[in-house]
């Protein structure tokens, strides 16, 4: 009934008060907690994005770094290319050049072979007339003999030489 | 030259010699290859003549041809005529005082006159072989063709007036190994048999007479003629017989192989395998003057009108090359 009375002038009993003073407490302490935990979420959000954020910037950064590198890459490789091109161009031009040095030797090779046939050809004939020379040879000495033995047949003996 | 109205002959076998006692009895040898050629040739009803050339007879000894028709049985006789041609031509036309008997000189007169439709050159002593003999049965020879046939050397101490075909056949007779012919120019004793139709033998003039200072070779320098004028150069497929004798080129040819200027074969080394000839067309002795001794007999008396030139050079004649890298007659040297 008092109780009653004293919340009717909006009074409260002490166990009320102390109660709600315990709530009080708790609410506050609970607030504490809570804004405690905020401000470490807050903190951790912070940390998280400026991870991020440096993430990011490693990111952008690693990016830079390899599109550099492409690019280098692609440089060093186009400049290879064009040194590949010219230096193909240039053994072809090389290789040309050997082609007709090649077919100049072929020709100047057939027209060796060609003097050798004929020269080996001029030497069969040489050997040949060679060959009928010595025949030649051979029966004009034996005239040359024949003849010088008739001849000295025909010779006058001593006694035919006139007198003395 | 006589029997010219007679039928003529398949085959004429030229023969050359003379009496001046060749290896030993050389009259026994030739008769007795004579008697068993004729035989075989006859058996087999081979229409032939042998053609015997005596070249050259020495002076006071009797004619082999005497001493061959004397002892000869009369069948043999009817079938050989013999040529004696006078001494003063081996004189005239030999460019070599140390040879003294020009065979192949002798084998031109016999060619020339010969009247078989093909020609035999032989060797007195050459017994013809039992395949020959069979060919020539068979009429089997082929004009514009040269036959050649390997000789087979049988032993000295055969009994060479009883022959027969087993003892002729007989390996252990065999005086040396029998050698083959080889293309192109079948050479090998040559001399001992050459056969050819008589129009190309006389299209080729025969054997060699512008080189006169040879026997050997001569034979071979016919065959080198006759391939490089397109003639075909086969070996007939079988041998013939030769026993051996004293004085033969193969002993001779051991005694000589130190002074071969002395050699009565004349020089060996001649180039009668790169150089050919063309005889003049009186070749043989064509207008020697022919006298008749006997009905198969003739006797050349010597004229000099009937001499070639002892030099001719225009007749050494160099083998012509041919695409095929063989050679033909041609161009003078």
């Amino acid at each position: 009934m008092i109780r009653r009375l004293l919340r009717g002038v909006g009074l409260a009993t002490r166990g009320e008060v102390h109660a709600a003073e315990a709530k009080l407490r708790d609410g506050r302490a609970r607030l504490e907690k809570a804004t405690a935990r905020l401000a470490e979420a807050s903190a951790a959000a912070q940390r998280a994005q400026e991870t991020r954020r440096e993430d990011a910037r490693r990111f952008k950064a690693r990016v830079t770094e390899l599109e550099s590198d492409r690019q280098r890459h692609a440089d060093r490789h186009q400049d290879a290319a064009a040194r590949a091109s010219r230096q193909i161009a240039q053994l072809t031009e090389e290789l040309r050049q050997r082609d007709r040095q090649l077919e100049a030797s072929l020709r100047q090779e057939t027209e060796l072979e060609q003097q050798v046939a004929s020269a080996k050809q001029d030497l069969e004939t040489a050997r040949e007339s060679l060959s009928a020379i010595e025949v030649k040879l051979d029966i004009l000495e034996g005239a040359a003999n024949v003849l010088d033995v008739r001849t000295r047949g025909l010779r006058p003996s001593r006694s035919d030489d006139g007198p003395g | 030259m006589g029997q010219d109205s007679a039928p003529r002959p398949y085959l004429s076998i030229v023969l050359t010699g003379r009496n001046d006692g060749y290896g030993g009895d050389f009259v026994k040898r030739f008769l007795a290859s004579l008697q068993f050629n004729h035989r075989e040739l006859s058996g087999r009803g081979v229409s032939h003549e042998f053609v015997l050339v005596e070249w050259a007879p020495v002076a006071g000894a009797p004619l082999l041809a005497d001493l061959v028709e004397a002892r000869c049985p009369p069948p043999v006789s009817a079938a050989l005529r013999t040529v004696v041609v006078d001494a003063a031509y081996h004189e005239a036309m030999t460019l070599n005082p140390l040879l003294r008997f020009h065979e192949y000189l002798a084998k031109n007169v016999g060619v020339r006159r010969a009247r078989g439709e093909y020609i035999l050159v032989s060797n007195c002593d050459v017994i013809l072989g039992r395949h020959i003999l069979a060919q020539l049965e068979r009429r089997s020879l082929e004009p514009q063709v040269v036959y050649r046939a390997p000789r087979r050397d049988l032993v000295a101490a055969l009994d060479i007036e009883h022959l027969h075909w087993e003892a002729l056949e007989d390996q252990a007779n065999l005086a040396r190994p029998g050698k083959q012919l080889r293309p192109p120019y079948f050479r090998g004793s040559t001399g001992d048999f050459i056969a050819l139709d008589q129009m190309s033998f006389h299209r080729l003039r025969a054997f060699n007479e512008i080189y006169r200072l040879a026997r050997v070779g001569v034979d071979a320098n016919l065959l080198v003629l006759a391939l490089s004028s397109g003639l075909t150069i086969v070996d007939i497929g079988g041998p013939v017989y030769h026993i051996d004798h004293e004085g033969s080129f193969q002993t001779l040819k051991a005694k000589y192989v130190a002074g071969e200027s002395d050699a009565q074969h004349g020089h060996e080394r001649w180039n009668f395998n790169s150089v050919v000839y063309r005889n003049r067309p009186q070749w043989g002795l064509s207008d020697a003057p022919e006298e008749p001794r006997g009905p198969r007999r003739t006797y050349l008396q010597f004229s000099w009108d009937a001499v070639p030139p002892l030099v001719d050079l225009s007749g050494v004649v160099l083998p012509a090359r041919r695409e095929d890298g063989s050679s033909s007659t041609s161009a003078d040297a």
